[in-house]
């Protein structure tokens, strides 16, 4: 990213929080074990459904209370950074690659590609995704790889259609004629010359996907379709503490906040970096 | 909007909804384990033998093309084959379902443009002001809120904490209209059944509430950056230099404008609250669709799974088909 840009959305006090947000997320998933005062997976049946710390009958011992096989709340949803992240990053980077690729390719190659590779996008699209991955991991079983993978089909043709018609804009312009000129081979000239030309609009589609890759994973991962029941998600944390949701409000409240609080700062991000990158797009 | 163009998009919805029945018939022969052998289960003495006369009745030792040619025949008859675990029609359980996410859905987007549409309107005619900048704040976190964990914190608040609403369900046992249209709201307004009405419209609130509000944002998002487009346009100045009065600009020729916008926005999001039915109906469980196919799929119902995506994705399909003659309608200038 260019200084300027970069000097630009960090004038954008919400963009950095959002970004600070991001980091520190990324972090406690990264240093989860370290950061963790429990086993999020081995429960205690003496300490079951104990509240938070600041309400009659916490304990220190688990700040954010405990569910109802005694495991300790912070320690799951610190846990669950990662699934989230693993899986939305996951999927950002797998539908961004290909259909990023194939718009280039489509893009600047024109033709019986273009027309094969944007129906095929149109006839994706056409689908609503969420029912289809609800079937497809339905049959699948719940995994993180089969979850990223089916996010990931959902995902490309968003990518796809953004930079296919960049690619389209960007070829007609001199540089590329230049490249062309000079004796360039196509796939340099569009896996590197518009490639690079085209990064700032993908990166900004790339932060938008990742909040509703991770809003997907948690929907899946609530319905018992996403992350194995195993381990710590967020979703699945949700799903089970609603059976508790008269006794034990902490066990649904605190996992769903820590997914609004990273959706929300991805979005800050996402919105602070369009302007950065367009400042005509700002109202 | 000419002949040729409907019967165009008529043509296209068939051949896309085959592609979609073709789709779903291969992904559920793709995916590994036997259905037969997964729905008999392994105990209770159950042998192969058994398990083998289960395939040839149902067929699934056919040749691929024969069971597509039989799965598509049924397709077009309207003969969905029997629900594994309840022991019925599919086609019958469809039809009991639809009218519930109907319902749902008719209400959710009805209150997200009697939100989304006033308050986009003020918050670009007050462009830049507080109100502007906290509704778009509000948007904001709505944007971001995973709306199944929305729903479930309106439980906590509404029927835990203040026992104001039911959670669960869509009717109290007792208190169900005689079926006229399935829609429990109108249905009892039909048959003057106050009590039920009672009842329908107080099961109703918190799931339309959960998914209207979600989408009350996007609406006021979309309707606010239209209109604030529209409002630089010469003939509004025209319009307010001539004299007239600036709610009659913005009303008649400002809004009037922006319904393109609005028109694909209700579109999309009738699709999305289709989808979003699968997981909003478990939340509160709503027996609808979408609560059925996931009932469908724990219990490995594979004829029940697969009709109930193909129904919910031709529906889709057949929205933005909708979409489209609307658009040619409310714009002239639109020509296909």
């Amino acid at each position: 990213m260019r200084s300027r840009t970069f000097k630009r959305l960090l004038r954008n006090k919400w963009a950095t929080a959002g970004l600070v947000v991001m980091v520190l997320y990324v972090l406690v998933a990264v240093f989860a074990p370290w950061l963790a005062p429990h086993d999020p997976t081995q429960g205690s049946l003496r300490a079951r459904l104990r509240p938070p710390a600041w309400l009659e009958g916490g304990s220190a011992q688990n700040p954010l209370g405990t569910d109802q096989l005694g495991r300790d709340t912070l320690s799951q949803v610190i846990y669950g950074a990662r699934s989230s992240l693993r899986v939305g990053l996951g999927v950002v980077l797998i539908s961004g690659l290909v259909g990023g690729g194939l718009g280039l390719l489509a893009g600047y190659v024109r033709g019986t590609t273009d027309d094969f590779l944007s129906r095929l996008a149109d006839w994706t699209l056409a689908f609503p995704f969420l029912i289809l991955a609800i079937m497809l991991m339905g049959m699948l079983g719940p995994g993180i790889t089969n979850l990223t993978l089916v996010l990931s089909l959902a995902g490309w043709p968003h990518f796809f259609r953004l930079i296919r018609g960049e690619a389209i804009v960007e070829s007609q312009k001199a540089y590329v004629e230049a490249a062309r000129a000079m004796g360039r081979r196509a796939l340099p000239i569009m896996f590197s010359e518009i490639a690079r030309n085209v990064f700032h609009t993908f990166m900004v589609l790339a932060t938008i996907r990742l909040g509703i890759a991770i809003l997907s994973e948690a929907s899946l991962s609530y319905l018992g379709f996403g992350v194995p029941p195993r381990v710590p998600a967020w979703g699945t944390m949700i799903s089970s503490g609603q059976h508790y949701v008269d006794s034990a409000w902490w066990l649904s409240a605190v996992p769903g906040a820590a997914i609004l609080v990273l959706v929300l700062a991805v979005n800050l991000f996402g919105e602070g970096l369009r302007d950065a990158l367009d400042p005509r797009l700002q109202h | 909007m000419s002949v040729e163009f409907l019967v165009k998009r008529l043509v296209q919805l068939l051949v896309l909804a085959f592609v979609i029945a073709a789709t779903v018939f291969v992904l559920m022969r793709l995916t590994p384990g036997d259905p037969v052998a997964l729905m008999m289960g392994q105990d209770f003495g159950v042998t192969q033998a058994d398990i083998d006369r289960k395939r040839e009745a149902l067929g699934l030792d056919d040749p691929l093309l024969v069971q597509f040619g039989r799965f598509m025949g049924g397709l077009v008859t309207g003969d969905l084959g029997r629900s594994i675990v309840s022991d019925r029609p599919v086609r019958e359980l469809l039809l009991e379902r639809f009218p519930a996410t109907l319902e749902l859905t008719l209400v959710a987007m009805v209150l997200s443009f009697g939100i989304g549409v006033p308050v986009g309107v003020i918050a670009a005619v007050k462009h830049n002001s507080l109100f502007d900048r906290l509704i778009m704040g509000i948007n904001f976190l709505g944007l971001s809120t995973p709306s199944f964990w929305q729903g479930i914190m309106l439980i906590l608040l509404f029927s835990v904490t203040l026992g104001w609403l039911p959670s669960l369900g869509r009717t109290t046992y007792g208190f169900v209209p005689d079926h006229v249209t399935g829609l429990h709201v109108l249905d009892s307004l039909i048959t003057g059944n106050w009590e039920a009405l009672k009842y329908s419209v107080r099961h109703l609130v918190l799931p339309a509430i959960t998914a209207g509000t979600s989408y009350s944002a996007i609406v006021a998002r979309v309707v606010r950056s239209s209109l604030l487009e529209i409002m630089r346009q010469d003939y509004i100045r025209t319009g307010l230099s001539k004299g007239l009065p600036f709610w009659r600009v913005v009303r008649v020729h400002a809004l009037r404008n922006a319904l393109i916008p609005m028109v694909t926005v209700a579109g999309l999001e009738a699709g999305s609250l289709l989808s979003g039915s699968v997981v909003l109906e478990t939340v509160f469980s709503w027996p609808g669709l979408g609560r059925l196919l996931v009932d469908g799929i724990y219990a490995r119902d594979y004829a029940l799974v697969q009709s109930t995506v193909i129904a919910l994705c031709v529906m889709f399909v057949m929205l933005s088909f909708v979409v489209d003659v609307i658009y040619s309608l409310i714009d002239p200038r639109i020509k296909w």
